[in-house]
């Protein structure tokens, strides 16, 4: 009987030092996209466990929004830590109280990051920049700027959307035109002269390349670099130009949940992945741009992309206020048959 | 057999056209030997299929989504199976209005009832992809196997139940041995219409997914960033295998239990 | 035939349609919870703004009715290639229906965003369509099939087509083949026997088909907008707009309990004309 009470004792007992040693440990979960965007951080999750002391698990979201749904769904009682998203979707979970800002203090690889890249709501990652991506065999001259979108030769050639960097390319439109996010009608004219051109109107990157590849238009106005740098190849027929002004990129942050007690481990994970080191097996992966200084962009779009003087961030929550009334005039207006 | 006119003979060889050359294009697409999905194929390579053994991610998510069909197909067979008694053999008050009840959930686009049910759930602090995904998928499958399970059943007569039950058989045992075999076609169409319905949806799926994915939503999540033919090499795998278990199907257990 | 029957007053009914029920009313549960949230308005107090908001722009109004207009027309062109194809099915030798049926469930496990790509590929400008047609001097331009109506159509009557096919075969196989003997006897041609017998017999499989095919086309996603392009925004589409890009849930909901009203209403229509056309069949 001695034995058996001293074995049970004992078999608890490193039972409840296990568990005391796995508590320890923090777990810390981040939210974000899946397929190819969580293979590249699952393929440095094991650095950033080593060098934070925690535990990452990843959870998944279909896109930024389903991902802003759920953690509005769970506001009262937040599963998760850490959530990567679009920047303009995190002004939004901003807003409405769903991220807190991230302790400065805490996250040293902050000062290798350009001041443009970090938002109120979280820092930056990674970035993609936008251009226009083309078919040259397909497509009547070499497109250099924005202009060139609205040139006569493309009748029926162009595809665009709004919903990708939620209405940027109405800016874009508005900036060609002298105005402004503040100052969008402008824009909608522009994109009413532009209407003859546009061929289809997309809502996901990707099927902007599906509709290029089966040659059914031969130029994406609003392509991003990290969907085609594939296809990039030389010789290849496609090719991608970030035109000289305006510059836009297609930003994504990692951003903290409120309501959480992981603070401070969360703000290790968070430096951890700002590391140069660290984002530049990332992007290799992605075809991105680090946000880190520090770090180089993977070598084969490195001559692609330009330098970023002309880099436009707009107010974003000036479009978050009016992106509905923008989607109506662009529905009535420009996609009307 | 009764000879089938030449009306229907053709207007059949039409839609057997019609369904055949999207899947000749994905099959073909999915030997492309370029980077990109095209039809006919630029060259010929199989690299496409070995990119997705490559990928830890599909095989999880298709273990998942199978999962989660198996056991919304088996729960939405029985619920089917029982309502589809209770409507067709029963007359009550009410009984058209919970017909057209149990077909609601087919009547909500899919992005609201993805987006309700994940408020729902959150509120009840249910954070589980197999609880939540597993609720869905049975509320989209429900529909089908009432729908199509009743229709089977009206065309059976209870009377020869009851002469069973007149020669001492309990009434259980009279529907399981006389009417059930008779439903086979129905039952058929139900299983596949519940598997199809849990296993490839996506749209309301994309809400709840959470440690776990399923398969359209990897699918999605790959070609969003991927513009290669690898999702056309999973589909033309799915589709093998499908033509196998048929075909298997019908050597063990005969063309009549198959095709009903 | 069923005799008529009583109207039930114990409870087995009930006890059987309880676990239906149940699951029923986890998803009424989600629709009280977005009645709920069509009711607010954008200053987060009760009233029906979203519904005015909706119902009195006619840019609106148009979503609802060109996606019933579509779904209108392309389940009876659905429901005329599904049923020919189901009775040959029905009326064929093993291998035949074991061929059939093989193309059906295959259909079936394509997953639609891959079926969709692949359309794409068949009918657009560029696709296998044109291409040749274009090639051989048919025709001089392109058909427009691709972001135009005619593109969602094509899909929308031939994705559904195992929904509408099924349900019709699994009725026909039971009806008895003595039947058309019988009515061959009586000197009935095979035309006569098919109309005045076997359709009407056949009726509940024709039905289930036709809702199940209404519903999928009402609310159809994918497909009117990939191949749409945009132009051809289906009711789905715009309540997937308002609730994830412009983020405006509220709006969102009340347009979708508009379009379950709306749906309830149209299938009640089906019902009652069925059942009078099976009334009438005897």
């Amino acid at each position: 009987m001695r034995p058996l009470l001293k074995g049970c004792l004992w078999a608890s007992a490193m039972h409840g030092l296990a568990k005391l040693t796995a508590a320890a440990q923090t777990t810390i979960v981040v939210m974000t996209w899946g397929g190819p965007f969580m293979d590249a951080l699952n393929d440095v999750r094991p650095d950033i466990e080593k060098s934070t002391g925690t535990k990452i698990e990843f959870v998944t979201q279909a896109n930024s929004v389903s991902g802003l749904q759920r953690l509005e769904a769970l506001k009262a009682n937040p599963q998760v830590d850490l959530w990567t998203t679009a920047d303009a979707t995190a002004a939004v979970a901003l807003a409405n109280g769903i991220v807190e800002p991230i302790p400065a203090a805490e996250v040293a690889n902050l000062k290798d990051i350009p001041e443009k890249l970090i938002f109120p709501a979280g820092p930056t990652i990674w970035s993609s920049p936008r251009g226009i991506f083309y078919r040259a065999d397909k497509t009547p001259f070499a497109i250099k700027t924005w202009e060139d979108l609205w040139d006569p030769r493309l009748k029926g050639l162009v595809t665009t959307s709004i919903e990708q960097d939620k209405g940027m390319f109405i800016v874009i439109a508005a900036l060609l035109a002298g105005g402004s996010e503040k100052n969008i009608d402008p824009g909608f004219d522009k994109l009413k002269a532009l209407k003859p051109n546009i061929g289809v109107v997309y809502k996901a990157d990707a099927e902007s390349l599906k509709f290029i590849q089966a040659g059914e238009v031969s130029v994406a106005g609003w392509a991003v670099f990290g969907v085609i740098y594939k296809l990039l190849e030389p010789g290849s027929n496609y090719k991608f130009v970030m035109p000289a002004k305006p510059q836009f990129m297609s930003v994504n942050l990692i951003t903290m949940v409120k309501g959480r007690h992981n603070q401070a481990e969360a703000a290790k994970v968070i430096n951890a992945i700002l590391d140069a080191g660290i984002q530049e097996r990332i992007v290799e992966r992605l075809g991105s741009v680090p946000s880190n200084k520090k770090a180089k962009p993977p070598a084969r779009i490195r001559d692609v992309i330009p330098p970023l003087n002309e880099l436009y961030n707009p107010d974003w929550e000036y479009i978050n206020a009016h992106y509905g009334e923008w989607v109506e005039r662009w529905n009535r207006e420009i996609v009307s048959r | 057999m009764r000879a089938v006119g030449w009306f229907a003979r053709s207007v059949t060889a039409l839609v057997v056209i019609c369904m055949l050359v999207p899947l000749i294009v994905v099959v073909g697409a999915s030997l492309g030997g370029g980077n990109e999905i095209a039809f006919p194929p630029n060259g010929l390579s199989l690299r496409w299929y070995a990119n997705v053994f490559e990928r830890q991610r599909f095989l999880t998510a298709f273990q998942f989504s199978l999962l989660l069909a198996c056991a919304a197909t088996s729960l939405s067979l029985v619920i089917g199976l029982l309502c589809s008694v209770a409507l067709v053999r029963y007359r009550f008050v009410g009984r058209d209005a919970v017909a057209n009840l149990l077909n609601s959930p087919l009547m909500v686009p899919q992005v609201v009832l993805g987006m309700a049910l994940l408020i729902l759930f959150s509120q009840a602090a249910i954070v589980s992809s197999l609880i939540g995904l597993g609720a869905l998928h049975l509320i989209l499958a429900v529909p089908y196997t009432v729908r199509v399970l009743s229709a089977a059943l009206v065309r059976l007569p209870v009377s020869l139940e009851e002469a069973a039950v007149i020669h001492g058989a309990n009434r259980l045992a009279a529907f399981a041995m006389i009417t059930m075999p008779n439903m086979k076609p129905g039952l058929v169409a139900a299983t596949m219409f519940a598997f199809v319905t849990s296993f490839d949806n996506f749209t309301a799926s994309q809400f709840l997914v959470w440690d776990r994915t399923t398969l359209p939503v990897e699918i999605y999540a790959y070609a969003m960033i991927e513009s290669d033919p690898t999702v056309c090499a999973i589909s033309t795998m799915l589709i093998i295998a499908t033509v196998a278990i048929v075909v298997l199907a019908e050597r063990w257990v005969g063309l009549e239990t198959v095709t009903g | 035939m069923q005799r008529a029957l009583p109207t039930e007053r114990n409870a087995t009914p009930l006890l059987l349609l309880l676990p239906g029920l149940l699951t029923i009313a986890v998803f009424f549960a989600a629709v009280v919870t977005t009645g709920a949230t069509s009711l607010l308005d954008a200053q987060g107090g009760w009233s029906l703004q979203q519904y005015a908001r909706f119902l009195s722009d006619g840019f609106y109004r148009d979503f609802v009715w060109r996606s019933f207009r579509i779904a209108g027309y392309c389940t009876p062109i659905t429901l005329l290639l599904g049923y020919p194809f189901a009775y040959t099915m029905s009326r064929s030798s093993p291998p035949v229906r074991l061929t059939l049926t093989l193309v059906l469930v295959v259909q079936f496990f394509t997953s639609y965003i891959v079926r969709t790509y692949a359309l794409i590929l068949v009918l657009g400008n560029n696709g296998i369509i044109n291409r040749p047609l274009l090639f051989l001097g048919v025709i001089g331009r392109p058909i427009p099939l691709l972001f135009h109506e005619a593109g969602v159509a094509i899909a929308l009557i031939l994705v559904p087509l195992p929904f509408m096919i099924f349900p019709i075969y699994s009725v026909l196989k039971n009806i008895e083949p003595n039947l058309a003997v019988a009515a061959a006897s009586l000197g009935a041609n095979r035309t006569r026997t098919f109309w005045e017998v076997t359709f009407p017999l056949s009726l509940p499989g024709v039905l289930a088909g036709i809702v199940l095919v209404f519903l999928f086309d009402l609310t159809a996603y994918i497909m009117p907008g990939m191949l749409g392009g945009g132009y051809f925004n289906m009711i789905a589409n715009f309540i997937q707009e308002q609730a994830m890009a412009v983020l405006d849930k509220r709006f969102a909901s009340a347009i979708s309990i508009v379009l379950l009203l709306v749906t309830l209403l149209i299938l009640y229509v089906i019902h009652v004309l069925g059942s009078r056309l099976r009334g009438a069949s005897g």
